[in-house]
């Protein structure tokens, strides 16, 4: 039995009453963590965000103005460093996996507590997997990126401190993807009818919503809810019995907590950063000469790295399941698709919206992954003679002279485009994107509007055609939720779920493939030919790629190591203040 | 002789700054210096002190009648931000900002507060406000807003040119100018060298344009290597001296102040 010890880290054994609590020991200025140091506590992390929240349930959430909070609250068995992107030690300190690779066998630490005092232990980890992840009551896309060849691993409890899983196949990312929120059995068990046959099968899908008191929102995090108040501020504050340690032993976090002021949109956050009352700010390119300008006079710096495009994606996509059965005849052809992606000006967009601080992104993965693969991936260039070809060839001709192409039947062939509004750079690009459009006849009508009610009309299929962004890592399998047939986020066709396409098929068995192979050159091969399936499809019109950049006071400490990897909200547990009553320049308390 | 004996002065009154710099230290010279330009940097470095220990009240009793101009540009400058943090009523703000009969300064620091407000009016109303506010702060409030809107909007030849032109408001052509400046620092084909701004900032074409190059100036003036010492005596050459722009002076002054708030 081939026994593979992962890294321990180093513990730390802290005697309370009878039982030792393993922290996990950060070693600041030590290898991978060199650049970061020993802080002090006190001090909030104030942030802007958009939109308020649609939820505290990480597990349900599917945007980021509620994952960016619920990210905060909770811990999973492993964890992705944000320095080097490698799997690290989390909830769990340590594990096997079997000769076979089938069975992973991970070590709780002991003697942790929840954010409200109860134990942590293995029945936590059984009732997050068994009852709520892996439970089809909960509309959960996590479970997604944990199928294998179409099932669920077995999560089973050993002992109290030691939980089982066993895979169908080998899963290459399995001790990445097994990372997801740990949630406590004492309060939630009851709601799953896993455990409970009488429980309501909506009950965790509705549970810990936004009008939930703080108290009962419980988790593993470095900080816990404190408090909400609608269009205005989400606080979290600290943990006091998170499990992590710096290396004096002192408990982290050091900050008292973050706070995430809802400012409605880019230009009001922008406004809010530059007078002091925020800490850090990612800038738009049109942002940046107005920063940089005063980022002496104000005490904050300005960092920009071309040679690193961030993680995610943004597209253009057209609804393949549009309640307008003619649009939807339409956006189902792949020609119309390559049509719209031939008036896509990649290089206007990097000039115009970006001052040249894009690059031109053809594939659903992050050109920063091991796996991205430009030398297979179809590119459409930027093309309207060609794009108008193609809308002769499937029969959008002007047929009564207007200037504007029309359906068969005589009437203007048009869509919605929709954006959410506040974004300028997205509604820069859907301006010069309809622009384009009318340059060859097509009527893109564009109507930015509010994020939360985009994305319900995302996923609710309602949309015609909307220019949005994913998320990204450097792991493929992380979009299998978008790009396997029944993926959660699959909104360019759910109905492929029960009819997939020949190439969703070959997208489903590539996915599936890529896990099962530990073989790096293997598993990139069979991501390699789901970019080239899927850059050929245009099912997503990929625009371009903001490099990094960054904006934040000087205040903020243990920063150097922020990258498109991770900022402050990804460094937020390790962070500290110089100065703790200070927001920005501001001296506040 | 005189400009010698002013010399002397300054280095005899600021012979204590080489040691580090006090609060206390920096209000005697933003009142008793004999160079006005020195009490400036001085006033200029006090801000942010004055923004976290002055009351509100203070702040306006000094904006309106400190002893000194520098002392009074401190205390505006400390108001506007205390201001901002306030969270005012934006009527309470445009009545203040708006009404002549207020005392310049109190409306001078009401204006960035007021800015959080007015990025939410359409073009149209800027327009209006820039144009017809009934103050000076009101107008150049007005464009302030309208230019941070469409900031992207208006490529460097743009700037210029309204820069340029007689025919466009005073705050309209200061809130663009503002804008220009960054535009000297980034992106880096529009970029300017330091002796490219210093050049326009003596010698551009009008006091927006030397504005505009003053601004960016003084960015890369602080980030350059030159030290406490080396600022404390281009300020001081500046004084009774024709042949620098107040523009000129201005981003050294501030690169001054810089370094003294800095070390308090």
């Amino acid at each position: 039995m081939r026994k593979i010890l992962a890294l321990l880290g180093a513990l730390a054994l802290v005697g309370f009453g009878a039982l030792a609590q393993e922290y996990m020991v950060v070693p600041f200025g030590e290898g991978d963590w060199a650049n970061l140091t020993v802080g002090k506590y006190g001090g909030y992390l104030v942030v802007g965000t958009w939109n308020n929240p649609k939820t505290f349930n990480h597990h349900i959430a599917q945007e980021t103005s509620s994952t960016d909070i619920t990210y905060r609250l909770h811990a999973g068995l492993t964890d992705v460093n944000p320095i080097t992107d490698k799997v690290e030690p989390a909830l769990a300190k340590s594990w096997e996996i079997s000769e076979d690779g089938l069975t992973i066998t991970f070590h709780l630490r002991q003697g942790l507590q929840w954010s409200d005092g109860e134990p942590f232990t293995a029945d936590d980890v059984v009732f997050t997997f068994n009852g709520v992840i892996f439970n089809e009551d909960v509309r959960t896309d996590y479970r997604d990126v944990l199928l294998v060849e179409d099932q669920l691993p077995v999560c089973e409890k050993v002992d109290d401190y030691t939980v089982k899983f066993t895979l169908a196949a080998p899963f290459r990312p399995f001790l990445r993807q097994i990372g997801g929120a740990i949630y406590p059995a004492h309060k939630l068990k009851n709601l799953s009818r896993v455990y409970n046959p009488d429980a309501d099968p909506e009950a965790l899908n509705s549970v810990w919503g936004v009008d939930t008191p703080p108290e009962e929102i419980v988790g593993m995090g470095p900080f816990r809810l404190k408090e909400f108040i609608p269009d205005q501020l989400v606080v979290l504050e600290r943990n006091p019995y998170y499990w992590k340690v710096d290396p004096q032993g002192n408990r982290l976090p050091y900050l008292d907590g973050i706070k995430f002021v809802i400012v409605g949109g880019a230009d009001a956050e922008m406004l809010k950063f530059r007078n002091g009352e925020l800490d850090v700010y990612a800038p738009r390119p049109e942002d940046l000469s107005t920063l940089i300008a005063e980022a002496e006079q104000k005490g904050f710096e300005v960092r920009i790295d071309e040679t690193k495009p961030m993680f995610g994606t943004t597209w253009i996509v057209f609804n393949q399941d549009c309640p307008n059965e003619k649009l939807k005849e339409y956006f189902r052809m792949v020609e119309f698709r390559r049509a719209m992606a031939h008036l896509v000006d990649k290089q206007s967009i990097i000039d115009n919206v970006y001052m040249g601080l894009a690059v031109p992104q053809w594939s659903p993965v992050s050109i920063l992954s091991p796996f991205y693969a430009p030398e297979v991936v179809a590119k459409y260039e930027y093309d309207p003679d060609a794009a108008a070809q193609l809308l002769d060839q499937i029969g959008l001709v002007d047929q009564n002279g207007d200037g504007w192409r029309d359906l068969p039947d005589g009437t203007t062939f048009e869509f919605e485009l929709n954006t959410n509004v506040g974004n300028t750079i997205r509604e820069q690009i859907c301006q010069i994107f309809a622009d384009d459009c009318a340059k060859v006849g097509i009527k893109a009508n564009f109507n930015p509007i509010n994020f939360n009610a985009l994305v319900t009309k995302l996923l609710g299929s309602e949309y015609e055609a909307v220019l949005l962004g994913l998320t990204g890592s450097s792991e493929p399998n992380n979009g299998a939720n978008v790009y396997r047939s029944c993926g959660g986020l699959h909104f360019w066709r759910y109905s492929e779920c029960d009819d997939p396409r020949p190439m969703a098929q070959r997208i489903d068995e590539l996915f599936d493939l890529g896990l099962k192979t530990y073989d790096f050159d293997e598993a990139y091969q069979y991501y390699a030919e789901f970019q080239k399936l899927f850059s050929e499809s245009l099912d997503l019109i990929f625009t371009v790629n903001m490099v990094y950049r960054y904006a934040l006071y000087k205040n903020l400490q243990n920063t150097a190591d922020f990258s498109p990897l991770a900022g402050a909200l990804g460094f937020s547990e390790y962070l500290w203040k110089e100065n703790p009553n200070m927001v920005g320049n501001r001296v506040v308390g | 002789m005189r400009k010698a004996l002013g010399v002397l002065l300054v280095l005899l009154l600021a012979a204590p700054a080489f040691a580090a710099m006090s609060a206390a230290r920096l209000e005697e010279i933003a009142t008793k210096d004999v160079i006005p330009e020195i009490q400036m940097a001085a006033g200029l470095a006090l801000v942010d002190y004055y923004t976290a220990n002055k009351t509100e009240a203070e702040l306006e009793e000094l904006a309106t009648g400190g002893a000194t101009e520098a002392i009074r540009t401190a205390a505006t400058l400390a108001l506007s931000r205390v201001w901002i943090g306030k969270d005012m009523e934006y009527r309470d703000l445009i009545e203040l900002v708006n009404d002549p009969d207020q005392p310049a300064p109190l409306r001078a620091a009401a204006v960035d507060a007021l800015l959080e407000f007015l990025i939410g009016k359409d073009d149209s109303t800027l327009e209006t406000i820039y144009t017809l506010g009934r103050t000076a702060e009101m107008r150049y409030a007005g464009a302030k807003a309208y230019f941070f809107k469409n900031r992207s909007k208006f490529k460097l030849a743009d700037l210029e040119t309204i820069c340029l032109d007689d025919a466009n408001p005073d705050g309209y052509r200061k809130a663009a100018a503002e804008l220009l400046a960054g535009n000297y620092l980034f992106p880096p084909t529009t970029a300017k060298s330091q002796g490219e701004l210093e050049d326009q900032a003596l010698n551009g074409e009008n006091e927006y344009l030397r504005y505009a190059a003053s601004q960016a100036l003084f960015t890369l003036v602080v980030q350059s290597d030159l030290s406490e010492v080396d600022l404390l005596k281009k300020v001081t050459s500046f004084y009774l001296n024709e042949a620098f722009t107040e523009e000129y002076k201005d981003a050294y002054i501030r690169a001054l102040a810089a370094r003294w708030a800095a070390g308090l």
